[in-house]
Protein backbone atom coordinates (compact mmCIF):
# COMPACT_ATOMS: atom_id res chain seq x y z
CA UNK A 1 0.00 0.00 0.00
CA UNK A 2 1.27 3.22 -0.72
CA UNK A 3 0.07 6.08 1.82
CA UNK A 4 1.14 9.80 2.49
CA UNK A 5 2.21 11.22 6.36
CA UNK A 6 1.76 14.24 6.55
CA UNK A 7 3.96 15.82 9.94
CA UNK A 8 3.41 18.78 12.51
CA UNK A 9 5.99 21.67 11.72
CA UNK A 10 7.60 21.40 15.09
CA UNK A 11 9.06 17.84 13.25
CA UNK A 12 9.74 18.50 9.79
CA UNK A 13 10.97 21.65 10.50
CA UNK A 14 13.69 20.82 13.18
CA UNK A 15 14.70 17.33 11.37
CA UNK A 16 14.74 19.72 8.18
CA UNK A 17 12.71 17.31 6.16
CA UNK A 18 9.81 17.45 3.76
CA UNK A 19 6.29 18.00 5.68
CA UNK A 20 4.87 15.28 3.34
CA UNK A 21 6.29 11.99 2.76
CA UNK A 22 5.08 8.68 0.68
CA UNK A 23 5.50 5.69 2.47
CA UNK A 24 5.06 1.81 2.23
CA UNK A 25 2.92 -0.46 4.33
CA UNK A 26 -0.70 -2.08 5.47
CA UNK A 27 -0.69 -1.40 8.78
CA UNK A 28 0.40 2.18 10.65
CA UNK A 29 3.29 0.73 12.13
CA UNK A 30 4.56 -0.36 8.97
CA UNK A 31 3.92 3.28 7.48
CA UNK A 32 5.89 4.06 10.26
CA UNK A 33 8.67 1.66 9.66
CA UNK A 34 8.74 2.70 6.20
CA UNK A 35 9.08 6.70 7.27
CA UNK A 36 11.85 5.88 10.00
CA UNK A 37 14.18 4.12 7.21
CA UNK A 38 13.67 7.15 4.97
CA UNK A 39 14.30 9.63 7.49
CA UNK A 40 16.35 7.84 10.82
CA UNK A 41 16.26 11.42 12.82
CA UNK A 42 12.02 11.28 13.42
CA UNK A 43 12.21 7.74 14.81
CA UNK A 44 12.58 8.98 18.49
CA UNK A 45 10.53 11.71 18.03
CA UNK A 46 7.23 10.08 17.21
CA UNK A 47 7.60 6.73 19.25
CA UNK A 48 9.14 5.98 22.87
CA UNK A 49 11.89 3.25 23.87
CA UNK A 50 8.98 0.64 24.08
CA UNK A 51 8.21 0.90 20.37
CA UNK A 52 4.48 3.10 21.28
CA UNK A 53 3.70 5.99 20.30
CA UNK A 54 4.36 8.80 22.32
CA UNK A 55 2.18 9.64 25.06
CA UNK A 56 1.12 12.83 23.90
CA UNK A 57 1.26 12.04 19.89
CA UNK A 58 -1.66 10.57 17.80
CA UNK A 59 -2.01 9.36 14.54
CA UNK A 60 -4.81 9.61 12.46
CA UNK A 61 -5.36 7.67 9.47
CA UNK A 62 -7.73 9.23 6.78
CA UNK A 63 -9.54 11.60 9.68
CA UNK A 64 -9.90 8.90 12.47
CA UNK A 65 -7.46 8.33 15.14
CA UNK A 66 -5.44 5.18 15.19
CA UNK A 67 -2.95 2.94 16.51
CA UNK A 68 -0.11 0.99 15.27
CA UNK A 69 -2.17 -2.03 14.29
CA UNK A 70 -5.11 0.17 12.05
CA UNK A 71 -4.70 -1.00 8.37
CA UNK A 72 -3.98 1.69 5.88
CA UNK A 73 -5.32 1.69 2.58
CA UNK A 74 -3.75 2.45 -0.67
CA UNK A 75 -4.07 6.53 -0.54
CA UNK A 76 -4.64 6.77 2.72
CA UNK A 77 -3.49 9.74 4.26
CA UNK A 78 -2.14 9.93 7.59
CA UNK A 79 -1.45 13.06 9.77
CA UNK A 80 0.83 13.05 12.94
CA UNK A 81 -0.58 15.39 15.82
CA UNK A 82 0.21 16.52 19.45
CA UNK A 83 -2.18 17.34 22.37
CA UNK A 84 -2.89 21.03 22.45
CA UNK A 85 -1.54 21.64 26.01
CA UNK A 86 1.20 24.10 27.38
CA UNK A 87 2.17 27.71 28.80
CA UNK B 1 31.63 38.59 22.36
CA UNK B 2 28.09 36.21 21.89
CA UNK B 3 25.68 34.76 23.74
CA UNK B 4 23.85 31.89 23.71
CA UNK B 5 20.63 31.49 25.61
CA UNK B 6 18.21 28.42 25.92
CA UNK B 7 14.85 28.60 26.62
CA UNK B 8 11.81 26.93 26.99
CA UNK B 9 10.55 28.51 23.87
CA UNK B 10 13.74 27.94 21.68
CA UNK B 11 17.62 29.54 21.41
CA UNK B 12 18.78 32.74 21.41
CA UNK B 13 21.92 34.21 20.30
CA UNK B 14 22.81 37.81 21.38
CA UNK B 15 25.96 39.65 20.04
CA UNK B 16 26.90 42.87 21.17
CA UNK B 17 27.32 46.06 18.69
CA UNK B 18 27.83 49.43 19.60
CA UNK B 19 26.53 49.27 22.97
CA UNK B 20 23.22 47.62 22.26
CA UNK B 21 22.48 43.72 21.75
CA UNK B 22 21.26 42.23 18.85
CA UNK B 23 18.90 39.50 19.30
CA UNK B 24 18.88 36.50 16.66
CA UNK B 25 16.32 33.67 16.81
CA UNK B 26 14.35 31.96 17.80
CA UNK B 27 16.32 29.14 16.80
CA UNK B 28 14.21 25.84 17.40
CA UNK B 29 10.97 27.71 17.60
CA UNK B 30 9.01 25.51 20.14
CA UNK B 31 11.19 23.33 21.41
CA UNK B 32 12.66 23.52 24.91
CA UNK B 33 16.69 24.08 24.45
CA UNK B 34 17.81 22.17 27.44
CA UNK B 35 22.10 22.47 26.85
CA UNK B 36 25.03 24.05 24.75
CA UNK B 37 28.07 22.15 24.14
CA UNK B 38 31.37 22.21 21.57
CA UNK B 39 32.58 19.36 19.76
CA UNK B 40 36.26 18.92 19.72
CA UNK B 41 36.19 19.79 15.94
CA UNK B 42 34.58 23.23 16.34
CA UNK B 43 31.02 22.49 15.70
CA UNK B 44 28.34 23.38 18.18
CA UNK B 45 26.11 21.85 19.59
CA UNK B 46 22.15 22.09 21.27
CA UNK B 47 20.37 19.82 23.16
CA UNK B 48 16.53 20.08 22.44
CA UNK B 49 13.71 18.56 24.28
CA UNK B 50 9.66 18.68 23.50
CA UNK B 51 6.80 17.02 26.04
CA UNK B 52 5.23 15.63 22.57
CA UNK B 53 8.73 14.92 20.48
CA UNK B 54 11.26 13.67 23.11
CA UNK B 55 15.04 15.13 22.72
CA UNK B 56 17.17 16.00 19.75
CA UNK B 57 20.87 17.25 19.03
CA UNK B 58 21.68 19.91 16.65
CA UNK B 59 25.10 20.42 15.37
CA UNK B 60 26.11 23.61 13.77
CA UNK B 61 29.45 25.18 12.64
CA UNK B 62 28.06 29.05 12.64
CA UNK B 63 25.18 28.74 15.05
CA UNK B 64 22.87 29.38 12.70
CA UNK B 65 22.21 26.79 10.48
CA UNK B 66 21.92 23.62 12.38
CA UNK B 67 21.27 19.80 11.59
CA UNK B 68 19.98 17.45 14.02
CA UNK B 69 21.91 14.08 14.14
CA UNK B 70 19.74 10.83 13.38
CA UNK B 71 20.67 9.47 16.90
CA UNK B 72 20.67 11.06 20.27
CA UNK B 73 21.48 9.02 23.71
CA UNK B 74 18.49 6.52 23.22
CA UNK B 75 18.03 3.86 26.30
CA UNK B 76 17.60 0.49 24.70
CA UNK B 77 14.56 -0.05 22.43
CA UNK B 78 12.21 -1.97 25.17
CA UNK B 79 13.48 -0.11 27.93
CA UNK B 80 11.24 1.50 30.49
CA UNK B 81 13.41 4.15 31.08
CA UNK B 82 12.97 7.31 29.23
CA UNK B 83 14.80 10.12 27.29
CA UNK B 84 13.50 13.18 28.87
CA UNK B 85 16.51 15.40 28.23
CA UNK B 86 20.19 15.71 27.54
CA UNK B 87 21.34 18.28 30.58
CA UNK B 88 24.65 19.03 29.45
CA UNK B 89 27.62 18.70 27.61
CA UNK B 90 31.14 17.83 28.61
CA UNK B 91 33.89 18.38 26.11
CA UNK B 92 37.60 16.53 26.90
CA UNK B 93 39.52 16.19 24.04
CA UNK B 94 37.71 14.44 21.40
CA UNK B 95 35.25 12.55 23.56
CA UNK B 96 31.66 14.36 24.17
CA UNK B 97 29.82 13.02 27.58
CA UNK B 98 25.98 13.49 27.76
CA UNK B 99 24.33 13.95 31.13
CA UNK B 100 20.62 12.64 30.85
CA UNK B 101 17.24 12.19 32.27
CA UNK B 102 16.62 9.62 33.41
CA UNK B 103 19.71 9.79 34.92
CA UNK B 104 22.54 8.25 32.65
CA UNK B 105 26.03 9.39 30.70
CA UNK B 106 26.11 8.85 27.50
CA UNK B 107 29.38 9.57 24.86
CA UNK B 108 30.10 10.09 21.56
CA UNK B 109 33.81 9.90 19.73
CA UNK B 110 32.62 11.51 16.30
CA UNK B 111 31.57 14.72 17.42
CA UNK B 112 27.88 14.67 18.55
CA UNK B 113 26.68 12.37 16.10
CA UNK B 114 26.87 8.57 17.38
CA UNK B 115 26.72 7.66 21.27
CA UNK B 116 27.21 5.00 23.73
CA UNK B 117 26.01 4.31 26.77
CA UNK B 118 28.43 4.37 29.83
CA UNK B 119 27.62 0.89 31.07
CA UNK B 120 29.32 1.11 34.38
CA UNK B 121 27.03 3.78 35.73
CA UNK B 122 23.64 3.69 33.99
CA UNK B 123 24.16 -0.17 35.22
CA UNK B 124 24.88 0.55 38.22
CA UNK B 125 24.29 -1.88 41.40
CA UNK B 126 22.54 1.16 43.13
CA UNK B 127 20.51 2.43 40.25
CA UNK B 128 17.11 0.59 41.56
CA UNK B 129 17.43 2.75 44.56
CA UNK B 130 17.82 6.56 41.98
CA UNK B 131 14.51 8.34 42.73
CA UNK B 132 13.63 11.38 41.00
CA UNK B 133 14.05 15.03 42.79
CA UNK B 134 11.23 18.15 41.85
CA UNK B 135 13.89 18.60 38.49
CA UNK B 136 13.40 14.64 37.88
CA UNK B 137 16.40 11.94 37.80
CA UNK B 138 18.91 13.69 35.95
CA UNK B 139 22.88 13.33 35.46
CA UNK B 140 23.31 17.25 35.02
CA UNK B 141 27.65 17.59 35.44
CA UNK B 142 30.34 15.89 34.16
CA UNK B 143 33.69 16.73 34.67
CA UNK B 144 36.78 14.46 33.80
CA UNK B 145 40.83 14.74 34.51
CA UNK B 146 41.97 11.75 33.10
CA UNK B 147 41.11 8.49 34.01
CA UNK B 148 39.34 9.89 36.97
CA UNK B 149 35.67 11.11 36.17
CA UNK B 150 32.78 12.62 38.14
CA UNK B 151 29.32 12.75 37.67
CA UNK B 152 26.65 14.52 39.13
CA UNK B 153 23.17 13.45 39.45
CA UNK B 154 20.02 14.83 40.95
CA UNK B 155 18.85 13.51 43.34
CA UNK B 156 20.83 10.73 43.74
CA UNK B 157 24.63 12.06 44.66
CA UNK B 158 27.96 12.44 43.05
CA UNK B 159 29.90 9.25 41.78
CA UNK B 160 33.50 8.90 41.21
CA UNK B 161 35.12 6.36 38.60
CA UNK B 162 38.87 6.21 38.68
CA UNK B 163 39.10 4.08 35.66
CA UNK B 164 37.93 5.79 33.08
CA UNK B 165 34.58 5.45 33.47
CA UNK B 166 34.63 1.31 33.43
CA UNK B 167 33.53 1.42 37.66
CA UNK B 168 31.79 4.43 39.42
CA UNK B 169 31.41 4.56 43.36
CA UNK B 170 29.35 7.21 45.28
CA UNK B 171 31.03 9.66 46.88
CA UNK B 172 29.16 11.75 49.22
CA UNK B 173 30.52 11.46 52.90
CA UNK B 174 29.62 14.56 54.86
CA UNK B 175 26.94 15.92 52.93
CA UNK B 176 22.91 15.55 54.44
CA UNK B 177 21.00 13.52 52.37
CA UNK B 178 17.48 15.22 51.87
CA UNK B 179 14.30 14.55 53.91
CA UNK B 180 16.51 12.55 56.09
CA UNK B 181 16.74 12.82 60.20
CA UNK B 182 20.05 13.68 61.39
CA UNK B 183 20.47 10.17 63.24
CA UNK B 184 19.03 7.90 60.16
CA UNK B 185 21.33 5.45 58.82
CA UNK B 186 23.26 6.96 55.89
CA UNK B 187 21.97 5.84 52.92
CA UNK B 188 24.99 4.80 49.80
CA UNK B 189 22.29 7.19 47.88
CA UNK B 190 20.06 9.95 47.37
CA UNK B 191 22.03 13.18 48.01
CA UNK B 192 20.47 15.88 45.97
CA UNK B 193 23.66 17.42 44.24
CA UNK B 194 22.72 20.31 42.37
CA UNK B 195 25.94 22.10 41.01
CA UNK B 196 29.84 20.77 40.97
CA UNK B 197 32.71 23.32 40.22
CA UNK B 198 36.58 21.99 40.08
CA UNK B 199 39.96 23.56 41.03
CA UNK B 200 41.04 22.81 37.46
CA UNK B 201 44.88 23.04 38.49
CA UNK B 202 43.80 20.50 41.85
CA UNK B 203 40.63 18.45 40.64
CA UNK B 204 40.84 16.57 43.75
CA UNK B 205 39.23 19.73 45.06
CA UNK B 206 35.74 20.17 43.83
CA UNK B 207 32.75 22.65 45.25
CA UNK B 208 29.12 21.62 45.46
CA UNK B 209 25.78 23.80 45.62
CA UNK B 210 23.60 20.58 47.24
CA UNK B 211 20.05 20.95 48.07
CA UNK B 212 20.92 20.57 51.51
CA UNK B 213 23.43 23.56 51.27
CA UNK B 214 27.49 24.54 50.42
CA UNK B 215 30.12 21.92 50.49
CA UNK B 216 33.88 21.73 49.45
CA UNK B 217 36.12 18.62 49.04
CA UNK B 218 39.78 18.11 49.00
CA UNK B 219 39.93 14.84 48.10
CA UNK B 220 38.08 14.18 45.00
CA UNK B 221 35.22 13.85 46.74
CA UNK B 222 35.93 10.86 49.59
CA UNK B 223 34.74 13.52 52.33
CA UNK B 224 32.70 16.96 52.08
CA UNK B 225 32.88 19.78 54.90
CA UNK B 226 30.30 22.72 54.54
CA UNK B 227 31.88 25.91 53.19
CA UNK B 228 28.65 28.76 54.00
CA UNK B 229 30.10 31.75 56.06
CA UNK B 230 28.34 34.99 54.47
CA UNK B 231 25.78 33.30 52.49
CA UNK B 232 22.14 34.02 53.29
CA UNK B 233 20.93 31.16 52.07
CA UNK B 234 22.55 27.74 51.58
CA UNK B 235 20.36 26.66 48.82
CA UNK B 236 20.38 27.13 45.08
CA UNK B 237 21.85 25.46 41.87
CA UNK B 238 24.73 27.43 40.76
CA UNK B 239 28.70 26.64 41.49
CA UNK B 240 31.48 28.10 39.29
CA UNK B 241 34.98 29.12 39.22
CA UNK B 242 36.22 31.85 37.85
CA UNK B 243 39.58 29.87 36.86
CA UNK B 244 41.40 33.21 36.03
CA UNK B 245 41.02 34.91 39.63
CA UNK B 246 40.24 31.55 41.45
CA UNK B 247 36.77 33.43 42.54
CA UNK B 248 33.90 30.90 43.37
CA UNK B 249 30.56 32.28 42.54
CA UNK B 250 26.99 30.88 43.86
CA UNK B 251 23.68 32.43 43.52
CA UNK B 252 21.64 31.77 46.61
CA UNK B 253 18.34 31.50 47.11
CA UNK B 254 16.17 31.52 49.99
CA UNK B 255 14.99 27.66 50.55
CA UNK B 256 13.87 24.95 48.89
CA UNK B 257 10.13 25.46 49.20
CA UNK B 258 10.80 29.22 48.55
CA UNK B 259 13.40 29.07 45.27
CA UNK B 260 13.55 32.81 45.32
CA UNK B 261 16.42 35.35 45.84
CA UNK B 262 16.31 36.26 49.85
CA UNK B 263 14.06 39.45 50.07
CA UNK B 264 14.21 39.66 46.00
CA UNK B 265 17.16 40.93 46.13
CA UNK B 266 19.11 38.86 43.29
CA UNK B 267 22.71 38.69 44.02
CA UNK B 268 25.60 36.33 43.25
CA UNK B 269 27.84 35.97 46.30
CA UNK B 270 31.53 35.17 45.76
CA UNK B 271 34.60 34.14 47.57
CA UNK B 272 38.45 35.15 47.36
CA UNK B 273 39.35 32.16 49.95
CA UNK B 274 37.88 29.29 48.50
CA UNK B 275 34.84 29.04 49.87
CA UNK B 276 35.74 29.50 53.75
CA UNK B 277 33.78 33.11 53.13
CA UNK B 278 31.38 34.66 50.61
CA UNK B 279 30.35 38.14 50.11
CA UNK B 280 28.00 39.74 47.74
CA UNK B 281 29.79 40.11 44.07
CA UNK B 282 30.74 43.60 43.35
CA UNK B 283 28.47 46.33 41.61
CA UNK B 284 25.68 46.92 39.68
CA UNK B 285 22.67 45.05 41.61
CA UNK B 286 19.41 46.20 40.82
CA UNK B 287 17.49 47.67 44.21
CA UNK B 288 14.43 46.62 42.26
CA UNK B 289 13.04 43.64 44.14
CA UNK B 290 13.65 40.55 41.83
CA UNK B 291 12.02 37.10 42.89
CA UNK B 292 13.44 35.05 40.09
CA UNK B 293 15.56 31.72 40.01
CA UNK B 294 18.41 31.09 38.65
CA UNK B 295 19.02 27.38 37.12
CA UNK B 296 22.01 25.31 37.27
CA UNK B 297 22.67 25.01 33.12
CA UNK B 298 21.78 28.91 32.78
CA UNK B 299 25.33 30.03 33.48
CA UNK B 300 29.08 30.19 31.73
CA UNK B 301 31.85 32.13 31.79
CA UNK B 302 35.54 31.83 31.02
CA UNK B 303 38.83 32.57 32.36
CA UNK B 304 39.36 35.92 31.72
CA UNK B 305 36.81 37.88 34.16
CA UNK B 306 33.55 36.85 31.84
CA UNK B 307 30.63 35.17 33.12
CA UNK B 308 26.73 35.45 32.43
CA UNK B 309 23.92 34.02 34.08
CA UNK B 310 19.73 33.74 32.92
CA UNK B 311 17.04 33.56 34.95
CA UNK B 312 13.55 31.99 35.17
CA UNK B 313 12.22 35.38 34.17
CA UNK B 314 14.00 35.73 31.00
CA UNK B 315 16.79 37.95 32.07
CA UNK B 316 20.54 37.91 31.96
CA UNK B 317 23.23 38.96 33.86
CA UNK B 318 26.71 39.56 32.94
CA UNK B 319 30.39 40.61 34.40
CA UNK B 320 33.48 40.94 32.37
CA UNK B 321 35.63 41.64 35.42
CA UNK B 322 35.61 38.42 37.54
CA UNK B 323 32.28 40.08 39.05
CA UNK B 324 33.23 43.15 40.08
CA UNK B 325 30.63 44.73 37.98
CA UNK B 326 27.29 42.97 37.06
CA UNK B 327 24.56 44.67 34.13
CA UNK B 328 21.36 43.34 33.30
CA UNK B 329 20.96 42.75 30.06
CA UNK B 330 17.94 44.56 28.54
CA UNK B 331 16.64 42.04 26.50
CA UNK B 332 13.62 39.78 27.74
CA UNK B 333 13.63 35.84 26.83
CA UNK B 334 11.18 32.73 28.04
CA UNK B 335 12.26 30.78 31.07
CA UNK B 336 16.12 30.48 30.59
CA UNK B 337 17.41 27.20 31.22
CA UNK B 338 20.80 27.26 29.46
CA UNK B 339 23.76 29.97 28.80
CA UNK B 340 26.74 29.76 26.81
CA UNK B 341 29.72 31.83 25.88
CA UNK B 342 30.03 31.66 21.86
CA UNK B 343 34.02 32.32 21.28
Amino acid sequence: MTASIKLPRMLWETVDTESVHEVEGATVAEALDDLFARVPGLRGHIVEETGAVRPHVSVFVDGLQADLDTAVGNGSELRILHAVSGG
Amino acid sequence: MKLAVGTEKGAYLLEQTSGSWNVTGPMFPGWKVSAFGTASDGNHLAAVGSNWYGVGIHRSDDFQDWEQTDSPPVWPEGSERKMEQVWTFHTNGDRIWAGVADAGLFTSDDGGVVWDSVVGLNEHRTRDDWGPGFGGLCAHRVKVDGDMQWVAISAVGVFRSNDGGETWDPKNDGVDAVGLPEDAPRPEVGYCVHCVAHDLANPMRIWRQDHSGVYRTENGGDSWERIENGLPANFGFVMWRDDGSGRLFTIPLEASDNRVPVGGALRVYRSDDDGDSWTVSGDGWSTAPHFTGVLRGAFDGDDEGTFSFGTTGGKLWLTRDHGDNWEELAPVFPRIGAVKLVL
